[in-house]
């Protein structure tokens, strides 16, 4: 029950929190200078007046954002004003499934991996095996996609062509490789050394060794106990961490050629295309606050020391 | 409540004791702490000699930053241009260099602002809880929920900011909000310590307490999360950088030009890698050797000074 | 402790997991039996060089966007692409009067849209009227106004009165237009995008339903959104026997190291752009095709402002500008210096260089105009919307003023929004443009900068000499005459006034694969797939071959 009541009480709470990063993007796209109409063959200006009309922009701005709200709610973000005859829904829905695809594997693939040399890390902290891995982990974290990713490039597709150049090839396995290893490298060594430490330091607590000493076998140990309590900090990681994969894949969808959200961002706001940036971040708000409040209640789940404070 | 452990552990076992906390015996543990591990040592060398490097490059270097030849073509590296030269004829070395002291300095400069707010803050609303703390806490949340990187890029994009300084300001503004969590974090449970019921006592004032008495406390900690946010800082004015935002600084024939910033180099690099790949193999290298020098030191300080801490 | 079994099987489960959550396409495509049916039909693959906004004929902008647009749709009138003379599209015959205004047009026998239904003369008007219309908001329609009437209607707003526009029907396959004033080019000009038939009905067929139909030789099959557009065989297009390929693929590729990384692994066939830097090593390659264009990248100068009012600091900074070495070691893909603003290729018109290289005259033209004291004059301003060219450029040039003239001029990135809104507003010093010619005549490039031409002159010269020149030279039908008046305005522009400072011409790059035939390179851009055929045995080991030899060759 006091489950439930504080899954509530969060939910709530995001709620002007997101209207909040509304009327921000919002404010901030209009205040901008230039408009979506520019052009350099230009328009003559009645025609202007009549296209601004025609999409709402000579209305004062609180009507403008109310009637937004409005449409977005449900799920109704007009034209988009670059890509003709095509709403921004349309594309978004084109798009999403694309960089969430790659940002779920990357992130699945970066978890797995993480926890697992994180785990073999703390089996004999200081080992051997350890200190390499340690070592790789920061240098994991010290190669950014922008650089990763070229060189990937260049060594898989080119010299050795075992993958294709770029592509997303209707989201072909081997299209996607490329891009998930690019991206997953960063987390994986941020989530091996966040697992490390968590790992060792719930394997190091008094009622780990009184549960050994019960005799409680050590596959119900790990996996019951330790990973549960290790796994908290993993969970508060993993919320904005993977909105934020679904930003940072501009780099990698650039480089790979792929039609992915972070892309058409960046485009839509060169152009100054309201409609689809207010989509676009529309959306991304929405996973980030959805994300966060949902990473919280599993926080909660697992520990239930969370939901009674 | 679910107790916290305390952030900090002084080498002795009395840790109450409010003299134990105050400054001097801060330097020396990070002293001490550099000293420990021979990777600490070489790390910090590292970064003191890449920084003095690119910070005097100006007074060595044979050919300026910026200085453009208009030759046939990008060439590798030779005895007159140690890493090579661009398609522009501007040779690399120098730009390398210039590129450290950009990066360098939006790290330091934004990681410091944003220091000096994530302190003052998280002390602030540590120190005098209640309704405060919650009200403040709450702001830093619902600023922690805003989807910033899109703001950033949308700003700068909309805007044509192209003032390397707007950055470091624009940067700093969504990095202190880390900073100022765990700050309050020590400085909640620092405020239950005795001594600050003898300091009330003694009619010291609020302000007095929290910044000569709890802050000083907290630079341990603070020291080790500021050092792990300088390459998360340096890697985002690199995307942004990277993705073709434009900082513009005065050049030294008088012009403003684009920065060579190391995000604008492995940019270039990038679209030049099949026919000039040592302009992004150089930067690529000193970028990652940089951040790998300071993940290095982050993590000697904090094994250091307290090797629970899950910063 | 070695990894025992028991984190193995964890980490087994815990991925096993992590895959159910996928989607189930996600197994990797082997040779299907597509993929062999696709080995026996004729696909073309081209790469764009970005997703295009629009193929509705009223907002088709960009060479990219052209390029489809013409494929799926044709016109009263094509070019052939070898020699650009107008030949018949789905008119097969046209007469001009002698005065050069009033043009007879018979369409084709039985035309038919890509659903079989009918296309006649009304599919015309009617597009004819939708792009004129100010409500629609064409961005080319100004073409339209060499028609007699066109002007006046587009100006007039809901009150538009289409009779008055001379475009009439003559018969069931007759079409008739007016000008109102002699125009040569307009044949060349009724092969635009902006002269393609329309209809409001769409495909009512999968896969491409709802998708419009088309009146040239393909038709739109399906378009995913920066990821590629599949084109298929019109079967009702009025020579679709003699059409060779069975489908067109376009890729949009906005990054050209993608594009070539792509070509060179042999999964496209033709691509328009290329990393720079590759450029002079694929000149060698027999795939490599490159014309110069009638394209001109140029300075506008902002005339108002309060230091380049005056005609000598403009001349002083366009004679002070090595173009040739602008050409050759910046830019280096075969663009050629520019000392006109017509881009030279009109046959007949005058290319002698308008201005040139001087730097003592440049100087002592600064001198006398007051800035004797370099320091007088501020650090100017060029802008220029984002782009990696136009920043070496930017580059190159305020190293050669510095040197050269000792004016500092820096280079200014601003988002293309803001680039527009200030160039707009006279709000600049000097910015980047450029200019290609619509059709083979001077007129296309010298009317934008008529005083009355707010819109495009966006310099703020104002010339009644130029004024008058440009208004008769227009309307004048021997060619001599015309050509000396407009040659006479394009000196007073450049040269005496230097309100522009043309920079260099552009080449076009183009790669295509050897077994690709039918397909010609010309100064207009203008490229027609209708007539594309692929030469080889089988398409895999033809495939296969030639990436062999490409990459032989590439590892120069």
């Amino acid at each position: 029950m006091s489950f439930l009541i504080y899954g509530l009480k969060r939910l709530v709470a995001t709620a002007p929190i997101l209207l909040l990063v509304l009327v921000i993007n919002f404010v901030l796209l209009r205040l901008a200078p230039g408009s979506p109409l520019d052009r350099e063959a230009e328009l003559p200006h009645a025609l202007k007046v009549k296209l601004e009309a025609q999409y709402g922009l000579d209305q004062p701005l609180p009507v403008q954002f109310w009637i937004f709200l409005k449409n977005a709610a449900q799920g109704e973000f007009g034209q988009s004003y670059t890509y003709k005859n095509r709403s921004v829904r349309e594309i978004i829905a084109e798009a999403f499934p694309v960089s969430a695809r790659i940002g779920l594997l990357a992130m699945g693939l970066a978890v797995v991996l993480g926890c697992l040399v994180g785990a073999l890390c703390a089996r004999r902290p200081g080992g051997p095996l350890d200190q390499f891995l340690r070592v790789a982990m920061l240098t994991g974290k010290s190669v950014p996609p922008m650089v990763l990713a070229p060189l990937f490039v260049a060594i898989f597709a080119i010299t050795l062509d075992l993958l294709p150049v770029a592509g997303w090839h209707g989201g072909a396995t081997k299209a996607l490789i490329g891009p998930i290893c690019c991206l997953a490298l960063y987390d994986v060594a941020a989530i091996g050394r966040l697992m490390r430490g968590s790992f060792l330091e719930v394997q190091g607590q008094k009622y780990i060794t009184a549960l050994r000493a019960k005799g409680v076998g050590e596959k119900r140990l790990q996996v019951r106990h330790i990973l549960r309590e290790a796994s908290l900090p993993l969970v508060s990681y993993l919320g904005p961490a993977l909105s934020s994969i679904l930003i940072g894949t501009v780099i990698v969808e650039q480089v790979f050629n792929i039609p992915g959200l972070g892309r058409y961002l960046v485009n839509a706001a060169v152009n100054r295309d309201y409609t689809l940036t207010m989509g676009i971040t529309t959306l991304a708000a929405v996973l980030l606050l959805v994300l966060n409040v949902f990473s919280d209640l599993v926080l909660a789940w697992i520990d239930p020391r969370i939901r009674l404070t | 409540m679910l107790k916290r452990r305390l952030f900090f552990s002084a080498p002795s076992p009395d840790s109450t004791s409010w003299q134990d906390l105050s400054s001097p015996s801060f330097s020396m543990r990070i002293f001490h702490a550099l000293k420990s591990r021979p990777s600490n040592s070489i790390a910090a060398i590292y970064l003191l000699v890449l920084a003095a490097l690119c910070f005097s490059s100006g007074l060595f270097v044979p050919y300026a930053w910026d200085e453009i030849h208009f030759v046939s073509e990008a060439t590798g590296p030779s005895w007159q241009h140690w890493f090579g030269i661009d398609d522009l004829g501007r040779d690399l070395f120098s730009r390398v260099l210039y590129g450290g002291r950009i990066s360098l300095s939006v790290g330091l400069m934004s990681t410091s602002v944003s220091v000096l707010i994530g302190i003052s803050y998280g002390a602030i609303a540590g120190y005098f809880g209640g309704t405060i703390d919650r009200w403040m806490m709450r702001l830093v949340d619902v600023l922690y929920c805003l989807p910033y990187y899109f703001v950033i890029v949308l700003v700068m994009v909309l805007f044509s900011i192209d003032s390397l300084y707007l950055l470091f300001v624009v940067l700093a503004l969504f990095q202190w909000l880390g900073m100022a969590r765990i700050i309050r974090g020590q400085v909640l449970s620092l405020k239950e310590q005795e001594f600050v019921l003898a300091l009330r006592g003694m009619g010291a004032s609020h302000a007095r307490i929290v910044f000569r008495h709890m802050v000083p406390n907290t630079l341990g900690i603070a020291s080790v999360y500021a050092t792990l946010m300088v390459p998360g800082v340096m890697m985002q004015e690199a995307f942004l950088s990277f993705i073709g935002i434009p900082f513009t600084v005065l050049g030294t024939d008088g012009v403003h030009k684009p920065v060579a910033s190391w995000g604008s180099l492995l940019s270039e690099g990038a679209r030049y890698f099949d026919t000039a790949p040592w302009l992004l193999i150089f930067p690529a290298f000193f970028f990652s050797t940089t951040l790998l020098a300071i993940h290095f030191l982050g993590d000697g300080l904090r094994d250091a000074l307290d090797p629970s801490l899950k910063v | 402790m070695p990894i025992s079994s028991r984190d193995l099987w964890f980490s087994l489960r815990l991925l096993s997991l992590v895959m159910l959550i996928l989607p189930p396409p996600l197994r990797a495509q082997h040779a299907s039996p597509k993929a062999l049916h696709q080995a026996a039909l004729s696909v073309f693959r081209l790469g764009n060089t970005r997703e295009i906004d629009s193929i509705d004929p009223p907002f088709v902008d960009g060479g990219d966007a052209n390029l489809v647009s013409r494929t799926l749709n044709e016109g009263l009138l094509v070019l052939d692409p070898a020699t650009l003379r107008p030949q018949p599209g789905l008119a097969e015959s046209w007469t001009v009067s002698s005065d050069g205004r009033r043009y007879a047009f018979t369409l084709r026998e039985n035309l038919r849209w890509s659903d079989g239904s009918p296309l006649t003369i009304q599919d015309f008007i009617d597009a004819f009227k939708r792009n004129m219309h100010p409500e629609t908001g064409a961005y080319y329609a100004a073409y339209m106004d060499v028609i007699e009437g066109a002007e006046a209607f587009r100006a007039s707003g809901t009150a538009a009165d289409w009779s008055k526009v001379a475009i009439r029907q003559l018969s069931l396959r007759e079409l008739e237009i007016r000008l109102k004033e002699p125009a040569p080019y307009f044949l060349e000009l009724l092969a635009q995008a902006i002269f393609l038939p329309q209809t409001v009905r769409t495909q009512k067929k999968a896969p491409g339903q709802g998708l419009p139909l088309s009146s040239g030789p393909f038709r739109l099959r399906s378009w995913a959104l920066k990821d590629k557009m599949i084109l298929e065989k019109n079967p009702y297009y009025h020579s679709a026997t003699s059409v060779y390929l069975d489908e067109v693929q376009v890729f949009p590729i906005e990054d050209p190291k993608t594009a070539w990384n792509m070509y060179r692994a042999g999964e496209l066939d033709w691509i328009r752009s290329l990393p720079a830097s590759l450029i002079p090593k694929l000149r060698k390659m027999p795939d490599f095709h490159s014309s110069p264009i009638l394209n001109t990248i140029y300075l506008r100068v902002n005339t108002k402002d309060l230091h380049l009012k005056d005609p000598r600091v403009r001349r002083a900074i366009s004679m002070a500008i090595d173009r040739e070495l602008l050409a050759e070691k910046v830019l280096r893909e075969g663009q050629k210096a520019a000392y006109t603003f017509v881009a030279p290729g009109i046959e007949g018109y005058s290319a002698e260089p308008i201005i040139s290289l001087d730097i003592p005259a440049a100087r002592r033209l600064l001198d006398e105009a007051g800035y004797a004291d370099r320091k007088k004059l501020p650090e100017l301003a060029m802008i220029y919307p984002s782009n990696p060219m136009s920043e070496r450029i930017g580059l190159a040039l305020s190293a050669m003023l510095v040197r050269n003239l000792g004016v500092r001029m820096a280079p200014r990135n601003l988002e293309r929004g803001v680039f527009y809104d200030r160039l707009n507003d006279l709000r600049y010093q000097i910015a980047r443009s450029d200019w290609t010619l619509e059709y083979s005549d001077p007129r296309s490039s010298l009317e934008k900068f008529t005083s009355a031409n707010v819109m495009n002159n966006l310099t703020g010269f104002a010339d009644p000499t130029y004024d008058q020149l440009i208004a008769t030279s227009s309307v004048e039908w021997d060619q001599e005459k015309r050509w000396k008046g407009f040659r006479r305005a394009e000196e007073i522009l450049v040269g005496e006034q230097a309100a522009l400072i043309p920079l260099f011409t552009n080449v076009s790059i183009n790669l295509w694969k050897p077994y690709v035939k039918g397909m010609y390179d010309n100064p207009r851009l203008y490229y027609s797939i209708r007539h594309v055929r692929l030469e080889r045995s089988t398409q895999a080991s033809g495939a296969e071959k030639h990436r062999r030899s490409v990459q032989q060759e590439a590892k120069l």
